[in-house]
């Protein structure tokens, strides 16, 4: 198919134009926004759906606003081999206007109704799929038409695959009813059955279920009839058993009666041996009794015999006890006396120790009183160089007057005439107040005159000096001070202070002194006063006297405290060793003594045991003359003979009854008339309740109607085999449908498959102009589901809108190579390329050319630079008059 | 299997016009074998003749329920054609 012109007149804003397109090659028609460029694609559209007639909202909005006057379009095209002219006007003077322009109805013209189906019955010829397919429209979405509806793409893709469209063609119409069949029997999902094969799966279940219920029902009458067969033999079984048990019982109680009659003669003969065993034991009593004391007087006889030598044992060991006991009673006194001589020996040396000790200390304390009457005579002594009226006070005071006496001096003689005089050759004689003095040059003789003063030079000269009168204050000072030191000498009864001070310094020696043996007697008293010590002197003397004139013995006292306590260590170890001999001594008496205590002890009791044996010995022998007095040994002998014959034969005559019924099986048959009786009690219950079930089985039986059941039972089998015979042919049309309708698609998929190929290869040939390394996935259905981008696949719809864009011009241009040329509908795309810049176009380029050669390829853009690239494509502009087109070619 | 394909396509037709109408197993000897005369006979091509001459080649096998689909292809081609 072709489209050679279109022309627009009152279509929308459009009031007239016309643009006429090249067979073959790339034609850009461009325009600004809103002048009619997608509604040129649309007039087409409207041109071969609606009738003139059609008051469609589309053919109404296609209408200029504003204007009375009906939309016309007319198109010049080639369908297939026709070439026509095609005219509509709706609206207003509504028009159909066919004329075929070339091929076999050239020159043919049809108007209205008919020029509408005539056009119609060509255009369904072609392959709208296709047609449609083959468009981009701008208010679109990026999407990828269904392909596999084009008839001559798939010719074209089956002839890429050596196959023909007319091989598939029955393929394709008996997979359809090969789903329609299975569609009989499934849901559409192939997963659940359908309404009418679920219909006949229940009629099944519901017969069988009523079969089920039949045979159920039946099977009571088969119940009921084997309840009566039963028991009607329970009651035959409980009749001969009750036979049975009555014979057995009549035989059982006549043996009963025979064991009766041999048991009375077994009782009466236990009954004597009964009693021949009781006057057996009375004269075996006796005879017991007569041995028994026989042998009592011979057991006292004998342990009377027994005792007196055991007596007479004991006799001579307590003599001999009685030795041992008296020699240890000597070996203890001597250890006693010689005991109480270590104690008298060891006592005299403890007073002795206590003797010197306490003579030494008197000692002491005399020694004491003579140190301490020492004591009182020196302080007695020196007690009067301790009084002296110089105190310390007072000596201050004294030394503070001398001072005060020397500073007063000083400054009078600071404060007087000073007189020097020198002897300027050799030694010279002076007097100074009646002073000698010698004078030497050496030796310069100097004085303060505080005083007149009179100095004499030899025998020639006396000068008498007077000092001033400013030195008189000084001078009283002076005199003042020195008077104060001598009143202070006088209180201290010294001459000087110097004699003060010695005073002092003895006074306190001798205090000091005193104070010293004050200490020492304190120091030697300790805590004891020193009359307390005279009383102790006086005490102890006469202890001491007392203790030498009371010792009285010819051993002397020891020398010394520690001579004491030496001999008192001595005596202390012999007394010791003597308790320890007068202990051991004890002890060996007092075991010799337990012994002869305990034999002494024992001998009594021998002695008293011996006396009651006797007594005993006595006692039996007087009884056994007693008893044999009464009944002699021989008597008694000739008794228990007589009884022991006589119960021989009673117990052989019992023991004859027990065999007799023992023989006759008494246990054995009393066990089993008793069990037998049970048995006949229960048979004659079992028969009576078996005759009652009988009876019930008979009646139930009776209740039921039994032809009634196996007419329902024969009608439900019968049912559930048609069921049955419908359900298996069912089945079997089921899975041959299912089987058929899958098979048949495996092969279609393969067979889809097989040409899928080409036309993925056409996209990807195509694409690589803009990658290299471009490449796609392409479904059953002929859509793009993947395409490769730096080397990963990305899911169609996840694409970017450029790449989107791209792909579906690509898929486009690929189909339109595919398809025989003469077949292929043009290449309409509206406004495309928004996506891309300018070197994809470029790189598009080529495709465009290539596809350009194939079919029409018509682009409607307002931007014609974007197809600047396109070499060799015609550009009409549209944007100047409605009614100019202005056609350029591209170099 | 062109005429097995026709019985049962008969007997589907006419069985609900009686209460109960089914092939009496032990006096039924009909046995169906598929051949490649049958598959040329249906006149398929592409897909649909390989599809056919697998459910025959499974038929040969004993595979009954393929004997069945392919009797319900035969069938239905006989509609379609």
């Amino acid at each position: 198919m072709k489209l050679h012109s279109i022309t627009l007149d009152n279509f929308r804003g459009v009031s007239h134009r016309t643009i006429e397109f090249p067979d073959t090659g790339l034609t850009v028609v461009s325009g600004p926004n809103e002048i009619g460029k997608t509604s040129t694609i649309e007039a087409f559209d409207l041109l071969l759906e609606f009738k003139d007639n059609s008051g469609h909202k589309t053919i109404k909005s296609a209408q200029p606003k504003g204007r009375d006057v009906g939309p016309r379009v007319e198109a010049e095209m080639t369908v297939g081999d026709h070439r026509i002219r095609y005219r509509k006007q709706w609206l207003k003077d509504r028009t159909t206007h066919l004329e075929f322009l070339a091929g076999p109805r050239k020159g043919d013209v049809l108007t209205g109704g008919d020029a509408h189906n005539t056009a119609t019955a060509l255009w369904e010829n072609t392959d709208a799929t296709l047609f449609h397919a083959l468009r981009l429209m701008q208010a679109n979405a990026l999407d990828q038409e269904k392909l596999t509806s084009s008839a001559l793409l798939q010719e074209a893709l089956n002839a890429q695959a050596g196959r023909s469209i007319a091989e598939d063609g029955p393929g394709e119409s008996l997979l359809e009813l090969a789903r329609a069949e299975a569609d009989k029997y499934y849901t559409s999902s192939r997963k659940q059955d359908s309404r009418d094969y679920g219909r006949v799966q229940s009629r099944y279940m519901t017969a069988v279920e009523a079969r089920n219920l039949a045979e159920q029902r039946f099977s009571e009458i088969e119940r009921q009839l084997n309840s009566f067969d039963e028991t009607q033999a329970e009651v035959d079984d409980a009749k001969a058993a009750l036979a049975r048990s009555r014979k057995q019982l009549a035989d059982l109680e006549s043996q009963e009666k025979e064991i009766a009659d041999l048991r009375t003669e077994a009782i009466s003969a236990q009954e004597e041996n009964d009693r021949l065993v009781s006057s057996k034991e009375a004269v075996q009593a006796a005879l017991a009794a007569r041995a028994e004391l026989k042998e009592r007087a011979d057991a006292s006889a004998k342990a009377y015999a027994e005792a007196h030598a055991e007596e007479a044992t004991a006799t001579e060991d307590d003599a001999v006890a009685m030795e041992q006991e008296k020699s240890a009673e000597t070996n203890r006194a001597d250890a006693r006396a010689k005991l109480d001589e270590a104690h008298e020996h060891d006592s005299r040396a403890q007073a002795d120790v206590d003797y010197l000790t306490k003579k030494e200390t008197l000692d002491a304390d005399q020694k004491l009183l003579a140190e301490l009457e020492a004591i009182r005579v020196s302080i007695a002594e020196v007690e009067p160089s301790s009084e002296s009226r110089v105190t310390p006070e007072l000596l201050r005071q004294i030394r503070e007057a001398e001072r005060e006496v020397d500073t007063t001096q000083a400054a009078l003689m600071a404060g007087s005439t000073q007189i020097d005089i020198a002897s300027l050759s050799g030694t010279r004689a002076l007097t100074f107040n009646g002073e000698d003095h010698e004078l030497t040059p050496a030796n310069t003789f100097h004085r303060s005159l505080t005083e007149k003063s009179a100095i004499t030079l030899g025998s020639e000269w006396s000068v008498t000096l007077h000092p001033g009168t400013g030195t008189r204050e000084s001078t009283d000072k002076a005199t003042t001070a020195s008077a104060r030191l001598s009143e202070l000498l006088a209180a201290a009864g010294c001459e000087s202070v110097l004699e003060a001070e010695s005073e002092l310094d003895r006074a306190s020696e001798a205090a000091r002194t005193i104070e010293n043996l004050k200490q020492r007697r304190k120091t030697l008293l300790g805590d004891r006063s020193e009359g307390d010590i005279r009383d102790s002197v006086t005490a102890s003397e006469k202890s001491t006297d007392a203790y030498l004139q009371s010792r009285g013995s010819d051993a002397p006292v020891p020398v010394s405290v520690q001579a004491a306590r030496e001999a008192k260590m001595a005596t202390a170890d012999a007394l010791n060793e003597a308790r320890a001999n007068h202990d051991r001594a004890q002890a060996a008496f007092e075991t010799v003594n337990k012994a002869a205590n305990e034999r002494r002890e024992s001998r009594a009791k021998l002695r008293g045991a011996l006396v009651e044996k006797l007594r005993t010995k006595d006692s039996d022998e007087a009884a056994l003359e007693r008893a044999r007095s009464q009944r002699s040994d021989e008597e008694i002998d000739h008794d228990v003979k007589a009884a022991e014959e006589a119960l021989g034969h009673a117990a052989t005559r019992y023991s004859v009854a027990l065999k007799s019924l023992e023989a006759a099986g008494a246990d054995i048959v009393e066990q089993e008339l008793a069990a037998v009786r049970t048995e006949y009690e229960t048979f004659t219950k079992h028969l009576s309740e078996a005759r009652d079930r009988h009876n019930r089985a008979d009646g139930a039986l009776s209740a039921l109607d039994r032809h009634a059941l196996q007419r329902d039972l024969d009608k439900a089998i019968d049912e559930e085999t048609a069921a049955h015979h419908d359900k298996v042919a069912w089945d079997q049309r089921a899975s041959a449908a299912l089987r058929l309708e899958s098979t048949l698609k495996r092969h279609q998929e393969e067979a889809h498959r097989a040409y899928v190929e080409p036309f993925r290869r056409q996209i990807v040939e195509l694409g690589r102009a803009l990658e290299p390394n471009f490449d796609v996935r392409v479904g059953d259905d002929l859509k793009v589901t993947d395409r490769i981008d730096n080397g990963s696949w990305i899911a169609f719809d996840n694409l970017s809108s450029g790449a989107k864009e791209q792909l579906v011009i690509l898929i486009r241009l690929a189909t339109a190579l595919l398809v025989d040329k003469s077949d292929v509908p043009p290449i309409l795309l509206d406004d495309t390329f928004s996506y891309s810049d300018a070197t994809r176009r470029r790189r598009l380029a080529g495709a465009f050319r290539l596809a350009g050669e194939h079919t029409q390829v018509i682009l409607f853009t307002a931007n014609k630079d974007r197809f600047a690239a396109l070499e060799g494509s015609e550009l009409i502009d549209i944007s100047r008059t409605d009614t100019e087109q202005v056609s350029t070619l591209v170099p | 299997m062109t005429e097995s394909a026709y019985l049962e396509e008969m007997l589907a037709e006419i069985g609900p016009r009686f209460a109960s109408i089914n092939s009496w197993e032990r006096h039924t000897d009909l046995v169906i074998a598929s051949d490649s005369g049958d598959i040329a006979e249906l006149g398929l091509g592409g897909f649909a003749r390989t599809a056919a001459e697998e459910l025959a080649e499974a038929s040969g096998d004993g595979d009954t329920e393929a004997q069945d689909a392919l009797k319900l292809l035969f069938r239905l081609n006989g509609g379609v054609r």
